[in-house]
């Protein structure tokens, strides 16, 4: 079984995301899919937001055994707690996802981070330190630290490993109540390894960043030296429990 | 299956998972890899790089695997290791890294390489990537811009050429017309990032043209390996990228 925490669907080319998520899910033996739908720029409208949830709820209904739903929101805006509300208690998304409009410790995501503890349900953190092409407000896993530690009753998967398991883990290793997905197509022969060696297993999530790749992330998990039970919880238990699922 | 493009060695800014001959062999042992054509990661970062390409020779030489050894151009001594390597370690190609040791296509001292290596009939391995962009650190490389490989490529079809770690799907969609103009150029799948099945979006021309490879010990090896596995390549398709006999019939040098 394979639960994929960070996956993708998109506004413009629907039957081109349909077709990667059905055919990899097929193929690779994806049981689910937690999507989020972020296409609009990097700092998208109201407008953009709106319509970015509003299909992937669409598409979640769709395929309910399948799929699970992440609402999308823009700090930045001042209606972004309404848009997680509607979210998560109409449009019947599981978790948040944040992306790159602000940092995930401004304090305009404050208050989106306390309803999202009310609703004891995660929060995707794009996280991600780059040698090139760092964005104004990308958050990195400095970022991160500073949200977990304020809010330890959060709970924060921070993705991509940082953007560097080399320094992108540290910072966060100590809060238990960040877990770790290694989407984003990095493909180093020892990132996934070094990021266990640094916090374990328990806190580490499968993630695809589908459909930028797949094989990237799966390659990850069945190259790394594992016992067959702690690369089950990888790929899907962690996953699962996190997300109040049945194992 | 054959594995064209793997190293041994050191990375200066991290550790890797496969450093050692005995950990490349047994990579490829449990991935069901019968060999690789191997290059010294030392070399591409000592001045002098005749020892550590004699120090791969001494270590693969009772060995399946094959020798590609790696030369920056731009030193006075590589034609003379080079045909070293020809002559004394029955090397199977030589690797250049243009991106990493900062001279374009059009340098000469590279022509007088390549033009060694056509005589020869080895191929060269033209290094595009190693490590992701997004997470160098210190030895940040410039990238071979797609026009310049193009005219250059244009210009050298007596050659045979593996491009190394071309890292995107897009990129090698974007230019497969360059890759498919050039009767010899190949690519291998290495750091392939984007796609979920990018050899069949490549399409059935470009299939012709890829190799299996690595980048062990610096990438994932499983990464690449699904792409063969998990795309829908017919026989053929398959068998000709897993032992690379498209890519061996252009490299008469190469005794296998």
């Amino acid at each position: 079984m394979i639960y994929d925490v960070h996956a993708h669907y998109g506004l413009y080319d629907t039957e081109f995301y349909r077709r990667e998520l059905l055919n990899t899910a097929e193929r690779y033996g994806v049981t689910r899919y937690y999507l989020s739908n972020v296409e609009g720029g990097y700092y998208p409208t109201r407008e953009q937001v709106q319509l970015d949830n509003q299909t992937l709820s669409e598409l979640v209904k769709e395929f309910p055994d399948l799929m699970r739903g992440y609402v999308y929101a823009n700090p930045s805006h001042d209606n972004a707690l309404d848009v997680v509300k509607k979210g998560i208690e109409e449009q019947g998304f599981c978790g948040l996802k944040l992306w790159v409009a602000t940092f995930c410790d401004d304090p305009r995501v404050f208050p989106l981070v306390e309803q999202m503890i009310a609703y004891d349900k995660p929060i995707l953190l794009h996280t991600f330190v780059k040698a090139v092409d760092q964005l104004e407000c990308e958050t990195t896993s400095r970022n991160v630290a500073k949200l977990a530690e304020r809010y330890p009753e959060a709970k924060i998967i921070m993705a991509h490993l940082g953007g560097e398991p080399c320094h992108g883990i540290r910072p966060v290793a100590k809060y238990k109540n960040v877990w770790i997905d290694h989407s984003g197509t990095l493909v180093g022969s020892n990132d996934l390894q070094h990021t266990i060696d640094l916090v374990g297993v328990d806190r580490i999530l499968f993630g695809s960043d589908l459909p930028v790749g797949f094989a990237c992330s799966y390659g990850q998990v069945l190259e790394a030296k594992l016992s067959d039970e702690d690369r089950e919880k990888i790929l899907w238990k962690n996953t699962a429990k996190l997300f109040g699922e049945e194992i | 299956m054959l594995d064209f493009n793997c190293y041994i060695g050191s990375w200066p800014f991290h550790p890797l998972a496969v450093e050692t001959f005995d950990q490349l062999q047994e990579i490829h042992k449990e991935n069901g890899i019968e060999y690789g054509f191997v290059s010294s990661l030392k070399s591409m970062f000592y001045r002098d790089y005749f020892e550590p390409e004699k120090e791969l020779h001494e270590t693969i030489k009772d060995t399946k695997y094959r020798h590609i050894m790696t030369v920056n151009p731009l030193f006075p001594a590589c034609m003379d290791i080079v045909r070293y390597g020809v002559e004394n370690w029955n090397i199977a190609g030589v690797r250049v890294m243009p991106t990493y040791h900062g001279y374009d296509m059009e340098n000469p001292f590279l022509e007088e390489l390549c033009a060694y290596l056509q005589e020869k009939g080895l191929p060269l391995y033209l290094t595009l990537w190693l490590e992701d962009i997004r997470n160098t650190y210190m030895l940040i490389p410039t990238p071979i811009k797609w026009d310049q490989l193009s005219a250059w490529l244009d210009s050298h079809h007596g050659l045979t050429v593996l491009l190394c770690g071309a890292s995107t799907y897009a990129d090698l969609n974007i230019h497969k017309e360059t890759i498919l103009a050039h009767p010899a150029c190949f690519y291998e799948l290495s750091g392939m990032r984007h796609g979920c099945f990018p050899l069949e979006e490549l399409g059935e021309e470009m299939r012709q043209r890829v190799v299996y490879g690595s980048m062990s010990g610096i990438l994932c090896l499983k990464s690449s390996l699904l792409h063969m596995q998990m795309g829908e390549l017919n026989e053929s398709e398959l068998a000709a990228a897993s032992d690379g006999r498209n890519f061996l019939a252009k490299c008469p040098g190469v005794k296998v």
